[in-house]
């Protein structure tokens, strides 16, 4: 029925009934596992348990019934990308699971559906309806008149929004914010707010203005595979092993140049780059610990992912 | 000038598919030179690494590539595994103890002590007639202990011990012998004279 890999993309990509229902039955549970794992993001709602052939259960919700079939569909995009490199099944299943995908799977699902994010649905209706007017780039005002509420507590609501969905990789839901990790601002660059953050434990929050650009000019300065193996890290949430596992079999020059030999290495590595890091930003007239030093490359990293 | 990332291309490094070492070593260097054919490279080895380890079902070989499709296996027409049926094993144990003693019973009748014509002066001092079966084949004797009791048997003044289910097969000599088959309360159950 089908001569190779590259003849059988060629046909999904030219939606062909018959390989789009073989593929449907080799890769049914990775296509439903995904799909879960992109919609639920561990949280629990109203759903049908799938079986898979293996044995174990996948929560099934609309959600995620309706991203299958989406994944489906990418099926048929990615397979017109195909051009007989990797295995067929090593390069749509990847690409399917990886981080790309899920911004489109975003801009579909807000398309659509305008789609509200489960960790933010699940702060209450306050969360979802200030969501929803961000969403409307409303300002701030009319937020709070809309919303009766004061301009403290709003703040306060949207630094748990951006926060959240820094979290989960959405900060594309709303375009119009930058996040930095001490304050929010808009495109103009204006302050918004400055939030509180006792993780900083910054000692005089009202005299601390820190810009991206200055955190970038910092982690800019650290040697290129500091910089590489940071974004592994915290960009990435690679745990220790898992990072030195993955880079000591394809990148080992990376780990060399910044002096890592084991897993363990990579935690004196962390270390030594909160220190490296605290020594550039740690001034008398923004005096941060090491502790806030952290918190900033961990939030720096995560607007970046 | 910068190269754009391409995803088929690490994800092949990954898989260690690329057919040349030069080309290898090529997307090495982009992975390990542009932070953005890095961050790819970490995308997408996480997301492998993730489906190899988790358990899916093996894709079947004739799925995979239906030009080779193997013959389909067959199912075999009896099955035995119900043998291994606990009630089918006790049926089972059931009728070979049956069978066992019907066998020994066949071997218990082919003594026909009483119609053997060469067995004279048979006395029995016992009611139980079946305990002990002689037999007479021209100078070979065969004594069986059909009971479960040991039995002791005295010809012409020599012991045996006959034990329960045994049988005893002794050379007589010419002329008179006497057989004397005690149970194991030495109570006397056969007094027999064979004249050879």
């Amino acid at each position: 029925m089908f001569k190779d890999d590259r003849e059988f993309a060629s046909l999904l990509c030219n939606q062909d009934k018959h390989a789009k229902r073989a593929f449907q039955e080799i890769y049914t549970d990775e296509l439903y596992f995904i799909a879960s794992k992109m919609v639920n993001v561990g949280i629990d709602e109203d759903s049908w348990d799938y079986r898979t052939k293996k044995g174990y259960n996948i929560k099934v919700s609309d959600d995620v019934s309706d991203t299958y079939l989406w994944l489906l569909h990418q099926v048929e995009l990615k397979s017109c990308l195909y051009k007989g490199l990797a295995e067929f099944k090593n390069y749509i299943l990847t690409v399917l699971n990886g981080s790309f995908i899920k911004k489109d799977w975003l801009k579909w699902k807000t398309g659509i559906t305008g789609y509200i994010p489960k960790h933010i649905q699940e702060k209450g209706d306050d969360y979802i309806e200030i969501y929803k007017l961000m969403r409307q780039k409303k300002d701030d005002e009319t937020i709070m008149q809309i919303r009766k509420m004061e301009y403290s507590d709003l703040v306060d609501y949207k630094y748990d929004i951006h926060r959240s969905l820094a979290k989960h990789g959405q900060l594309d839901l709303i375009k119009d914010y930058t996040v930095t990790s001490l304050s929010v601002t808009n495109e103009d660059g204006e302050i918004l707010y400055e939030p509180k953050d006792e993780n900083l434990s910054v000692e005089e929050t009202d005299d601390l203005s820190l810009s991206m650009n200055k955190i970038d000019e910092i982690i800019q300065s650290f040697s290129k595979s500091d910089q590489f193996i940071a974004i592994a890290y915290w960009g990435k949430n690679l745990s220790a092993g898992d990072l030195f596992t993955f880079l000591n079999k394809d990148t080992p020059s990376i780990l060399k140049k910044s002096n890592i030999a084991s897993a363990d290495d990579v935690y004196k590595f962390v270390n030594r780059f909160i220190d490296n890091f605290h020594n550039e930003i740690s001034s008398d007239t923004n005096p941060i610990t090491k502790k806030g030093a952290r918190t900033i490359i961990e939030n720096y990293y995560l607007i970046k992912k | 000038m910068k190269q754009q990332v391409d995803i088929e291309l690490i994800i092949a490094y990954i898989e260690g598919s690329l057919n040349s070492v030069e080309k290898a070593d090529e997307v090495r260097t982009l992975i390990e030179s542009n932070k953005d054919w890095f961050s790819a490279y970490v995308d997408l080895k996480s997301s492998a690494e993730e489906f190899k380890n988790t358990k899916f079902e093996v894709t079947p070989d004739q799925l995979l590539n239906p030009l080779k499709n193997s013959a389909v296996k067959s199912t075999p027409k009896f099955d035995f595994n119900w043998l291994l049926k606990p009630q089918i094993g006790l049926g089972i144990a059931c009728m070979l103890i049956v069978v066992v003693f019907v066998s020994l019973n066949r071997e218990v009748d082919d003594f026909e002590l009483f119609t053997d014509p060469n067995i004279k002066n048979l006395q029995m001092t016992s009611d139980v007639s079946d305990i002990v079966k002689l037999r007479l084949n021209e100078s070979t004797l065969k004594i069986f202990n059909s009971s479960t009791d040991e039995l002791s048997v005295n010809i012409n003044n020599n012991n045996y011990i006959l034990s329960m289910f045994d049988s005893l097969e002794v050379s007589l000599e010419k002329g008179e012998t006497r057989i004397i088959v005690m149970n194991s309360n030495q109570e006397t159950i056969q007094d027999t004279t064979i004249n050879n």
